[in-house]
């Protein structure tokens, strides 16, 4: 929290170009966590027993949705919306779901095409083409 | 001429079968936007801003307002439903309405947000019929230090969102407010905290941070918990879906955020997501169910809808007297008016007053239309609870891709989500509250500029942020609110020592 205030009075001095200027909100944000951490290290809450820290499963479990998850993001440019999505729900219900994979092809196929027409036919959003084309 | 004969002249202009239709296709098409994750009232417009122009102003208006309406309206539902705010007016309705769709409400929670955001709506729709020329006036007279003085009211709010440690719920709000300094400065276009990457020169969006805190932390959390069901209770049948006492017990709700939101909304740069804030924390202070906030009051859930509505009436004030747009959804509404040379103003009510009054005519209608509509949807949406999990996570997850790509076409947004997510995640395990984040996100800005302008106004000076009445008025308020807050969280405390010590 020292960090963020020292980092914003930093920022504050290197923009600043008067009080009507860029730098007083960097000063505001300084001025509010420097004081803040300085309470914190008076008065460290590392002994509150009410926090509870993610178990090993759900370490696990932010593993199995967050990595496929920035997988999905990454390679969607080449791969396409439809594809991606196709593969990234698939990858995630078959970890979290207790269903036959062949349904979760099926179901999760479905939703990749169902989603693709809908905001792309429809509401003419921008998708990824990726190397099929579409 | 009386507003009674103009009104009802409208009426007669608004319920002519072509108009009727598209005031009905306007609210179908703006609930859709609306249940839709990511595409909020904005980008609804926007999309179908092009439609509409193929017919002529006043059906084309019709519709448009009626996509706002519909927007607003469907936006709670996927609040409620998944956790998941489309919008920044839709971050409050999670609070109690997903918690009350976990305890198998979800139907009491959907139907009350569309009986809020009905009464709400005509109540704010008769303030702009009786009361366009004072508020305007009233409107004009709120420059930045006013503005200023508001948000500073605003931010005592951090004070009651905190939860019980206050100075995690200001860390919080501090965070937030780290968090809109990224990106270029809104006034002269330096960088701040870029660190010369390109990309963050645009910020980090909103909609990708309220998803990752919001929708993305709920999914891990279940995911992790293994959980089968959003909703294990049993569902009541649909067409029970609110009792009689329930509507009664949030109907001083209703009527109070009705009178926060449609006033703050005729303020400039006042958006919905102030409002809906206000509304509830006002609600938390006055309801007598105040001990179940957060826990799936129903009140919490009437609060916020009914001042996001009232607000949307609201924002219409200084939009047609003015020509002032106070959000950015009614800025792309007035690109629609302009579309077809309306110039809203001062004179917009002498010059055009059959469009004028058969367009506020046909927003009562389509408020009518719109809660025929959505009731008896209601509970239809609320048999989602009982769909396994292991089929709503991964569409959250997708949902959560869309919406947050959608806003910019950005594959950066879509990371930002996925990392609030985690800081959302890890934010719970610590107890520190996300509410604060979010409010500072709303009102740092707002901030910002308004305490800019007010030193560029004051000669460099910051004494013009007393020397207004109003400001100090409000700077005031803020700061009585913050003292009596911290007044009874130490009286609390006290009183709890004692207990402990009693009971020793």
């Amino acid at each position: 929290m020292g960090a963020f205030g020292f980092l914003c009075l930093i920022e504050a001095y290197r923009i600043w170009n008067g009080w009507d200027g860029t730098g007083v909100m960097a000063l505001i944000v300084g001025g509010i966590f420097i004081p803040l951490s300085v309470i914190f290290l008076v008065f460290p809450s590392s002994g509150d027993k009410s926090i509870l820290w993610p178990s090993k499963r759900e370490w696990f479990s932010l593993g199995i949705i967050g990595g496929p998850f920035a997988l999905y993001i990454f390679f969607m440019n080449w791969l396409g919306y439809p594809f991606s999505t196709w593969l990234f729900l698939a990858v995630v219900a078959k970890y979290i779901s207790p269903t036959r994979t062949t349904r979760i092809i099926i179901w999760t196929g479905m939703v990749a095409i169902g989603t693709y027409v809908v905001f792309k036919r429809y509401l003419m959003m921008y998708l990824p083409t990726g190397f099929l084309g579409i | 001429m009386d507003i009674f004969v103009l009104l009802l002249r409208g009426f007669s202009n608004a319920l002519s079968l072509e108009n009727l239709f598209f005031a009905l296709v306007g609210s179908i098409l703006g609930t859709l936007v609306g249940v839709l994750p990511g595409i909020g009232p904005t980008a609804g417009i926007a999309m179908l801003l092009p439609l509409t122009t193929l017919l002529p102003p006043i059906p084309a208006i019709i519709m448009l307002a009626a996509i706002y309406y519909g927007a607003m309206y469907g936006g709670s539902t996927t609040s409620i439903l998944m956790n998941i705010p489309g919008e920044i007016s839709s971050v409050i309705t999670c609070v109690d309405g997903h918690e009350m769709a976990k305890q198998g409400r979800a139907a009491q929670a959907l139907a009350i947000a569309a009986i809020s955001s009905f009464i709400a709506g005509t109540l704010g729709l008769m303030g702009l019929t009786f009361f366009s020329p004072p508020l305007a006036d009233l409107a004009l007279r709120m420059g930045p230090p006013e503005i200023f003085g508001l948000v500073v009211f605003a931010f005592s709010m951090v004070a009651s969102m905190s939860g019980k440690s206050l100075l995690k719920g200001v860390t919080s709000a501090a965070l937030g407010m780290l968090i809109c300094l990224v990106g270029l400065d809104p006034q002269l276009g330096a960088d701040r905290l870029t660190f010369g990457s390109v990309t963050l020169m645009g910020g980090l969006d909103f909609i990708a941070i309220i998803m990752g805190l919001f929708a993305m932390k709920e999914v891990f959390q279940n995911v992790g918990a293994r959980v089968g069901l959003i909703s294990t209770a049993r569902l009541g049948s649909w067409w029970r879906m609110i009792k009689w006492s329930e509507i009664k017990q949030s109907l001083g709700a209703i009527i109070r955020s009705t009178i926060t939101g449609f006033f703050l909304g005729c303020l400039p740069g006042c958006t919905p997501g102030i409002v809906t804030f206000m509304a509830y924390d006002l609600e938390k202070k006055f309801s007598k169910n105040r001990a179940n906030f957060g826990k799936g009051a129903i009140e919490g859930v009437a609060a916020p809808e009914g001042a996001n509505n009232a607000c949307t009436s609201g924002g219409f004030v200084p939009l047609l007297t003015l020509g002032i747009p106070p959000s950015t959804s009614l800025a792309v509404l007035l690109s629609g008016l302009m579309i077809y040379g309306l110039q809203p103003g001062p004179l917009l009510f002498e010059k055009q007053p059959v469009f004028v009054w058969t367009v506020i005519a046909s927003m009562y209608i389509g408020n009518v239309m719109l809660l025929i509509l959505n009731l008896p949807l209601v509970g239809i949406w609320a048999r989602m609870v009982r769909v396994p999990y292991h089929f709503i996570a991964p569409l959250i997850l997708l949902f959560c891709f869309i919406g947050t790509y959608s806003v910019r076409n950005s594959f950066f947004d879509a990371g930002t989500c996925l990392v609030f997510g985690f800081i959302g995640l890890f934010m719970d395990k610590l107890k520190i509250p996300s509410l604060p984040l979010v409010l500072a996100l709303i009102l740092a800005p707002m901030m910002e500029d308004s305490l800019r302008q007010s030193i560029s106004m004051g000669g460099g000076s910051l004494a013009i942020l007393w020397s207004r009445p109003i400001a100090l008025a409000l700077m005031g308020a803020g700061f009585l609110t913050m003292v009596i807050i911290l007044f009874g969280r130490y009286r609390r405390a006290k009183a709890e020592v004692h207990l402990g010590t009693e009971e020793n």
